[in-house]
């Protein structure tokens, strides 16, 4: 039996442009996914299998064209995918590099559309805006069928500039066999003509709201409930709730900044699997195991006394209390609820993530 | 246990292309529709999602019972000042209106006329100081200059600034031409075409447009540099609508429709309802601004041939043979039916149209007659979905073609140096195996059996006797040959530059074609 092929991940954090403007977030962001993307209790790829190229890597230049990382540095990544596919070929193994391709990216961005949305490189000026197409490459990668799985992560403005120079896909892949199920799941920071946000953070560390949200969403924030996996539907739908609960309201209100990610889940598929019970000693297999991330919700009365339910999506009553106080403290998982409190109308909300469910106020 | 009881989920939104996703108690999609959706769903409790364009709105719903749910229309980004949009003003929607019929000046021609429409847009509705026109112009097809549209329109200084100007013209090609002013003396340009009879408008925001500039007297890469920043009409991102009778509504569905055609067709998502589709098969269907959007999207999501011939048999009637546009689309009809002389006159104003005449050219000949513009084809930037090009020296694609090419050398090497690797390494097995049988038998019998070694090394080592796996990057660069023809298609496309005018590149850079 052939043994599967492993994952691979490519990591890019690019802050120093000094044709352009510094940002703060890139490295700290590239660095959490990293660290995240080759734990065994994260993305599980192999250290020697992933690259993270950051800009504190190299010296800055004295001319920004010299400037690093550039393109080369992303395209020695694709080649040493084109390589393993070769590779595989001659033993037989079909032109695939891996099984799974993690592709991660922030930095300056800009999108004159979707197809044609790309990371400036480090040596980008106003006047050549050097860049990755990534969705572009993974695309390439995709339909060259080098990866069973494309999963593509882009923290990066999605403005609309009129003169970028898209890097051409210089590696020509014969079409993916017809047999490979091949799968893909592509995440922006910010939807059509909208400005990526990067914030401090508690703890100082600025961080782009995206990735901050994803990481959340990937360590175990966007597991579905019931089946304990962090599937693309359920992390598509993680973020679009909770992104925009790191922006201020001046922000929020900003028709330029993105208050959502654009999400393109095209195929249905676990991004990480639920976890693994304990195996028991003897008897049936053990369920899943249980989801632990609950979020703070408080429910505020008309008054205190009142006889108060809580339901669940189908109805089933999960709280009940007849709080002495008008405040009610629960704590809920992800999904949405219903306050039933008799004599007044019911009040339906949603808890989507750590913070989301804030407080819900009971009409009189 | 019993079943759930099941109820009817109807959502229905103003907008046509609106996509709807409906989400169960869990968050997880449970149905998913565009305009309009009807589902049986269980009891419970759901989250109704729609997006329109960029803007996404949703509502709570217990269903206990049959529930109707309507959305309202969903504010989205547009330079248009329409209705319901995020960036815009009641007095803007007044002035452009007011463009479109009172504003007029000398006529150039008769037959068409052109609006263009420029506005500041602030969330505090002071940036009153400017000319949103400032160094736009209008020129012909042949780059001559028709008129200063930054001197002639009329400029409100009211809260946020807006100019608007209009002229009769002939039916045909032209450029908008933005100047940014700046030391470089960057041109923006925009091809357009009116059709005859129609009012083609023109409507941007104001933006940004950072520069950098040399400290005088200074040159190269040592130069210091200093930014600037200039506020100049978005002109790459300007959105285009056409007007059959002269005039504009800030709250007309169709033009609110057209925009979100063309952000779909440019975030590539799949929006072709059924009851849009039934509009545009309607002989009365008169918008043709969507009537292109909706043509491109037909291609893309669906294969029905007969549909795409009958709306663009319907745009032929609208727009008129000439229109670059749906020449562009006309070449996908598969038919043999021929409008004018086949050939692009004039640059498509869809950056989608021009991808199809790029991808004509990796397959047919004498498709452009662009006369002395052909030249500057190499300036077109990415914008949108839109066309826009650069019209400065320095915008040519000659950047991306050396780095292509140099990647594609580099990737070439790497590529040899694995298989070369790989050869060596399954010789030096197949010698280990080979010798290890040849010790486990009886002196007498492996004595018939010849020695290896010598045709390993020359494997290992190449015919020159170099290593095999380092060989030189010139050696490589020349054995990389010239770009095979599906390259050559695939750079074409990547660059949207017809092959002919790639092929003249690669021969001034020295590469055989």
């Amino acid at each position: 039996m052939v043994a599967p092929l492993p994952d691979y991940a490519l990591v890019v954090g690019i802050s120093r442009y000094p044709g352009i403007s510094d940002l703060s977030g890139p490295e700290n962001d590239a660095n959490d996914f990293f660290a995240w993307v080759t734990s065994k209790e994260g993305g599980g790829v192999g250290p020697a299998n992933a690259k993270l190229i950051l800009s504190s890597g190299f010296q800055p230049a004295q001319y920004t064209q010299d400037e690093r990382p550039a393109q080369d540095q992303i395209y020695d990544f694709f080649n040493w995918m084109d390589n393993l596919a070769q590779a595989n070929n001659r033993k037989r193994l079909g032109s695939r590099a891996g099984r799974r391709l993690w592709m991660f990216f922030s930095g300056h961005g800009f999108a004159p559309s979707l197809e044609t949305s790309g990371v400036l490189m480090a040596n980008a000026t106003l006047r050549q805006v050097r860049c990755i197409g990534a969705f572009r490459w993974a695309n390439r990668l995709y339909e060259g069928g080098l990866f069973d799985e494309i999963l593509l992560f882009q923290d990066a403005c999605r403005n609309r500039i009129a003169a970028a120079e898209l890097d051409a896909l210089y590696l020509m892949l014969p079409e993916a066999s017809t047999t490979q199920q091949r799968k893909r799941f592509y995440a922006f920071s910010a939807k059509d003509q909208k400005l990526s946000k990067e914030l401090p953070f508690p703890g100082g560390k600025v961080r782009g709201i995206f990735t901050a949200t994803l990481m959340d969403g990937l360590r175990g924030a966007a597991r579905d409930p019931a089946t304990g996996a962090i599937s693309a539907r359920t992390l598509r739908t993680y973020l679009q709730d909770n992104m925009s609960k790191w922006l201020p309201d001046a922000d929020k209100n900003n028709p330029d900044i993105a208050t959502e990610p654009d999400v393109r889940d095209f195929d249905v598929l676990d991004i990480v699997p639920a976890p693994v019970p304990a195996p028991a000693a003897s008897g049936p297999a053990a369920p899943p195991a249980a989801i632990d991330e609950i979020y703070d919700v408080t429910v505020t009365l008309p008054q205190a006394g009142l006889s108060v339910t809580v339901q669940d999506g189908t109805f089933q009553p999960i709280k009940t209390a007849n709080p002495a106080e008008q405040k009610w403290s629960i704590k809920l998982p992800r999904g949405l609820y219903r306050v039933v409190v008799p004599g007044r109308q019911d009040t339906i909300f949603s808890v989507s993530g750590p913070g989301s469910g804030g407080t819900i106020n009971v009409n009189a | 246990m019993s079943t759930p009881e099941t109820y009817v989920l109807s959502v229905e939104t103003d907008d046509r292309i609106a996509e709807i996703a409906v989400y169960d108690g869990n968050l997880n999609v449970v149905a998913k529709g565009a305009n309009r959706l009807t589902e049986k769903l269980p009891g419970g409790l759901y989250r109704v999602r729609i997006r329109v364009g960029s803007s996404t709105d949703e509502r709570l719903v217990a269903l206990d019972r049959d529930q109707s749910v309507s959305f309202g229309p969903v504010s989205f980004l547009s330079p248009i000042p329409l209705k319901d949009t995020e960036k815009t003003h009641e007095y803007h929607m007044a002035a452009a209106v007011r463009t479109a019929t009172h504003f007029a000046r000398d006529p150039l021609g008769a037959g068409a006329s052109i609006m263009v429409f420029a506005r500041e847009w602030s969330v505090e509705q002071n940036m009153s100081g400017g000319n949103p026109a400032e160094g736009m112009a209008l020129l012909d097809a042949n780059e001559n200059l028709l008129a200063e549209i930054g001197n002639e329109a009329a400029v409100q200084r009211d809260r946020d600034a807006c100019a608007g100007w209009r002229a009769d013209v002939k039916p045909g090609g032209y450029f908008i031409r933005l100047e940014l002013g700046d030391a470089d003396k960057t041109v923006l340009l925009r091809p357009i075409f009116v059709s005859p009879g129609h009012q083609l408008q023109v409507f941007c925001l104001v933006g940004d447009h950072v520069v950098e500039e040399q400290a005088e007297g200074q040159t190269g890469e040592s130069a210091t540099k200093t930014r600037r920043t200039i506020r100049r009409a978005d002109l790459a991102n300007a959105a285009i609508a056409i007007s059959r009778n002269g005039s504009f509504d800030p709250d007309d569905r169709r033009t609110r429709l057209s925009e979100l055609g063309c952000n779909a067709l440019a975030q590539s998502r799949t929006i072709m309802t059924d009851t849009l589709i039934d509009e545009l098969m309607q002989v009365k269907f008169e918008n043709p601004m969507l009537g292109l959007f909706a043509a491109h999207l037909l291609l893309k999501d669906r294969s029905d041939k007969e549909l795409f011939r009958i709306v663009t048999t319907n745009l032929l009637t609208l727009l008129g043979p000439d229109h670059p546009d749906l020449l562009a689309l006309w070449w996908q009809r598969g038919d043999h039916r021929r409008i004018g002389d086949g050939r692009l006159h004039v640059l498509p104003m869809l950056r989608a149209s021009w991808n199809l005449a790029v991808d004509r050219s990796t397959q047919a000949h004498d498709i452009f007659s662009l006369g002395t513009f052909h030249d500057k084809l190499p300036r077109i930037a990415p914008s949108a979905s839109w066309m826009v090009l650069m019209d400065n020296d320095w915008a040519v694609s000659d950047l991306a073609i050396d780095q292509y090419l140099r990647a594609r050398v580099k990737m070439q090497q790497s590529r040899a140096e694995t298989i070369a690797a790989i050869d060596a390494f399954r010789k030096q097995y197949v010698k280990r195996a080979y010798t290890a049988v040849r010790e486990l038998l009886p002196t007498g019998l492996s004595a018939y059996l010849p020695d290896l070694a010598p045709e390993i090394a020359i494997a290992q080592t190449g015919p020159s006797g170099e290593a095999a796996g380092s060989p030189p990057v010139d050696a490589l660069s020349k054995s990389a040959g010239p770009l095979q023809s599906s390259e050559k298609a695939d750079l074409a496309r990547n660059l949207a530059i017809p092959v002919d005018v790639l092929d003249s590149i690669l021969k001034r850079k020295g590469h055989e074609s």
